[in-house]
């Protein structure tokens, strides 16, 4: 009786052996695709920060230790004091354009949460369209908007008493100012519908017994909606964090491309890191590809550190 | 009924990817060598060549002519099957020789960045197709041939393109500010000044900025000033000396006060000026169909003199066509022929007349039979002035470029004309050093 429990044990562990056999295999695709297009990029990317890799030193490669981390960091040399000058824009930017961000994605959620099938339908759009327009075209319409003296809205701040006869776009300070009205602008959409997913699973008998309570209507906001938008709202603004590091597409195309130098404008009022590495990358200075890898993994390192001080934060909270 | 859609329409997509996915894959061409690089195989009967070229050389009339070319060559030469034309523009083509594999057995692409693809990949020596026919060399300019050249006599590069930047002038808003355009071109600083203000006078803008955004606009003043200018650098340092660009830094500061703050090529820019809202824009020759596709009315005039028949500025930027070494002697022997074509008179002079762009073929560049269109001879004449962006082919510091920090604080006010001088030789002085030069 016992050898047949035995062998019955036995069989069913070769089945499972094979199940999962099975399933390894079935995984395997995208482990062969996640080691070759992600890891196997990620750790040559951190090892080539260790080196003088250049576009002139293709057949060889020399290991430099942390010459290129110390140089990149000391604020001596053009690339260093450019990419300082990008981490000190960055550190501006990043606060500025996720705390002007999420609060109007979140205010904009919930008052239209309030309003029926068929107003949540057409705000929906007309939030999300910019999320959906090309970036460039988007980028274009605000050159447009904040062009010194004739802008729409450049005038408009003028009025109210900013900026008079300031240069948005190549003025310290006010450049970034721009970039993050333009991401605020492109991402409320984004942000606005996911928050909004989230109103809609909290379930309305909370709001009923709150109403019979006699909550205020910033009562239930307070007490019952935010607190359980947490997940969403967590979710969002660490995407939120991540995407604003990187920030790149916008300030390339205000700040104009047209030779390697002049990326971020004039006096680097919005270079941010990743411009800052492309720079390295084609400039084709010695130990270009290195420095722009070394930045790469800096900039990574940053990323990794907010994010897990808010996974930090978010579990002592919880 | 509506799942079934949906099931087809997934099955689409997905049979839609794969195939893409299938045609990418063999896109990338195989590779003999990765140090050599050549991009296509020698079939039985000959070889099949791959040339990148930047992306508006493949449309349109350009493309019209590129296919003209390929034909003719491969009709002319037995041992080419085919020339595969494939657009790349100049960081793209970067990338791919940077990372050294598929490379193109030919590729056309900007002086700028001439030494860096020395040091990336084994550029063909051209020298033998110079040597050969001195009549073909002798044709070229004589700063695009020496810059093609290297420190050890061989050529590496055929010079092909070239512009420098221009006026256009919208003339319907000249009309309506009164100047009489068609006898008054912009020869001197004076001229622009003096129309500038008829325009701002008539209540329409008359130019945008040309201090910030770009170096096209600065550098343009400045080379207005290129034969005083000591060009070159020994030590690492930069021979120009600032006393020299004070002149270039006054005048960015007059020609701040007629600009309506827009940024040099932005799209606001450009619009105002279509829509007649801004009576100059200073851009790059390439930038012409987009008017003529407006249908607005406008004439093209180089950057300003200081004096009359002075000297005229505009930073003069050139394109190249180069040869990658394939290892395989007969195939370099068809990369050589394919570039001497590429340099030919007939074949540059076509480019000039069909297109409209300059060439650096000396000798097209002054026969009047190639100039056919108004935009081939203001370039004409601005070949023989204004400054190379930079030492083509010598040094990887594009050091006129150091202007684009410097012209914005020198219009807010943050500068003096001469402290700016002074700043932005110590900004050449600062790319000199971080390329080690």
């Amino acid at each position: 009786m016992k050898n047949n429990q035995k062998k019955a044990g036995k069989k069913l562990s070769s089945a499972r052996k094979l199940e999962c056999l099975n399933s390894y295999i079935g995984l395997l695709p995208f482990f062969a695709l996640f080691f070759i297009f992600m890891l196997y990029p990620f750790i040559y990317g951190i090892v080539m920060s260790f080196t003088d890799w250049s576009v002139s030193s293709r057949r060889e490669i020399n290991f430099t230790g942390l010459t290129n981390y110390q140089f990149i960091l000391s604020g001596e040399g053009v690339s260093s004091e450019r990419f300082l000058t990008s981490l000190k824009n960055l550190f501006l930017y990043v606060p500025t354009t996720l705390l002007i961000g999420m609060s109007i994605a979140l205010f904009l959620a919930l008052i239209i949460n309030q309003l029926g099938k068929r107003g949540y339908s057409f705000f929906r759009s007309v939030f999300f369209a910019p999320y959906v327009l090309p970036m460039f075209i988007g980028v274009g319409i605000w050159q447009w908007f904040m062009t010194p003296g004739s802008g729409r809205v450049s005038n408009f701040f003028a009025s109210i008493g900013i900026g008079a006869g300031v240069d948005w776009a190549n003025t310290a300070i006010y450049a970034i100012l721009m970039v993050v009205m333009i991401d605020v602008w492109h991402a409320t959409g984004f942000n606005f519908v996911i928050i909004n997913a989230g109103t809609k699973d909290i379930p309305p008998d909370l709001y009923e017994a709150a109403e019979l309570d006699g909550a205020s209507s910033w009562q239930k906001m307070r007490y019952i909606t935010v607190p359980l938008l947490e997940p969403i709202l967590f979710m969002v603004i660490t995407y939120g964090f991540i995407s604003a590091l990187q920030v790149y597409d916008i300030p390339w195309i205000l700040s104009g491309t047209g030779d390697y130098n002049s990326i971020g404008g004039p006096g680097q009022v919005m270079l941010f890191p990743v411009m800052e590495m492309v720079r390295n990358v084609y400039l084709g200075t010695p130990s270009g590809l290195g420095r722009a890898a070394a930045e790469g993994v800096v900039l990574m390192s940053i990323i990794l550190l907010i994010t897990l001080i808010q996974f930090r934060f978010r579990r002592r909270k919880v | 009924m509506k799942r079934t859609w949906m099931k087809v329409l997934s099955l689409g997509l997905a049979i839609i990817m794969a195939c893409s996915l299938m045609t990418g894959c063999g896109s990338g061409g195989s590779k003999d060598d990765g140090s050599k690089g050549s991009s296509a195989q020698k079939s039985e009967n000959g070889y099949d060549l791959v040339f990148w070229t930047y992306s508006d050389m493949v449309l349109n009339d350009q493309g019209k002519l590129m296919d003209q070319w390929v034909k003719e060559f491969c009709e002319e030469n037995d041992d080419v099957n085919s020339i595969t034309v494939v657009a790349k523009d100049d960081s793209d083509l970067l990338t791919s020789l940077m990372a050294g594999v598929g490379l193109p057995d030919m590729f056309c692409a900007s002086a700028r960045d001439a030494l860096s693809f020395q040091r990336a990949i084994d550029l063909l020596d051209l020298s033998p197709i110079y040597s050969e026919d001195q009549v073909w060399a002798d044709g070229f300019y004589e700063n695009a041939r020496s810059a093609v050249t290297n420190d050890e006599g061989k050529q590496y590069a055929v010079p092909f393109m070239s512009f420098v930047s221009l006026i256009f002038r919208n003339t319907d808003v000249l009309d309506k500010a009164g100047i009489d355009w068609k006898n008054e071109p912009l020869n001197t600083w004076d001229d622009f000044y003096s129309q500038c203000e008829r325009v701002k006078a008539a209540g329409i803008d008359a130019t945008h900025s040309w201090s910030t955004g770009h170096f096209t606009c600065p550098g343009g003043i400045l080379a207005c000033d290129a034969p005083n200018l000591t060009i070159g650098h020994e030590n690492g340092k930069t021979t120009v000396e600032a006393s020299q660009c004070v002149r270039a830094f006054k005048t960015i500061l007059e020609v701040e006060k007629f600009s309506n703050g827009m940024t040099y090529a932005s799209q606001a820019a450009t619009e105002a000026f279509k829509t007649g809202e801004l009576a100059f824009l200073c851009a790059g020759p390439w930038t012409e169909p987009d008017y003529q596709q407006a249908g607005m009315n406008y004439d093209i005039q180089l950057i300003p003199a200081y004096e009359d028949g002075g000297w005229t500025g505009g930073c003069q930027g050139q394109d190249w066509m180069y040869g990658v070494d394939s290892g395989d002697e007969g195939r370099n022997d068809a990369i050589l022929r394919w570039l001497k074509k590429m340099g030919e008179y007939d074949t540059q002079k076509a480019f000039t007349k069909v297109i409209g762009r300059s060439t650096l073929r000396e000798d097209v560049m002054n026969d009047p039979e190639a100039l056919d269109l108004e935009v081939a001879k203001v370039l004409s004449k601005g070949m023989n002035a204004g400054m190379p962006q930079m030492e083509f082919g010598h040094s990887s510091v594009f050091w006129v470029s150091a202007i684009t920090d410097i012209a914005p604080r020198v219009t807010s006010g943050e500068l003096t004309p001469e402290q700016g001088a002074e700043e932005f030789i110590k900004a050449i002085n600062a790319l000199y050093a971080e390329a080690g030069e």
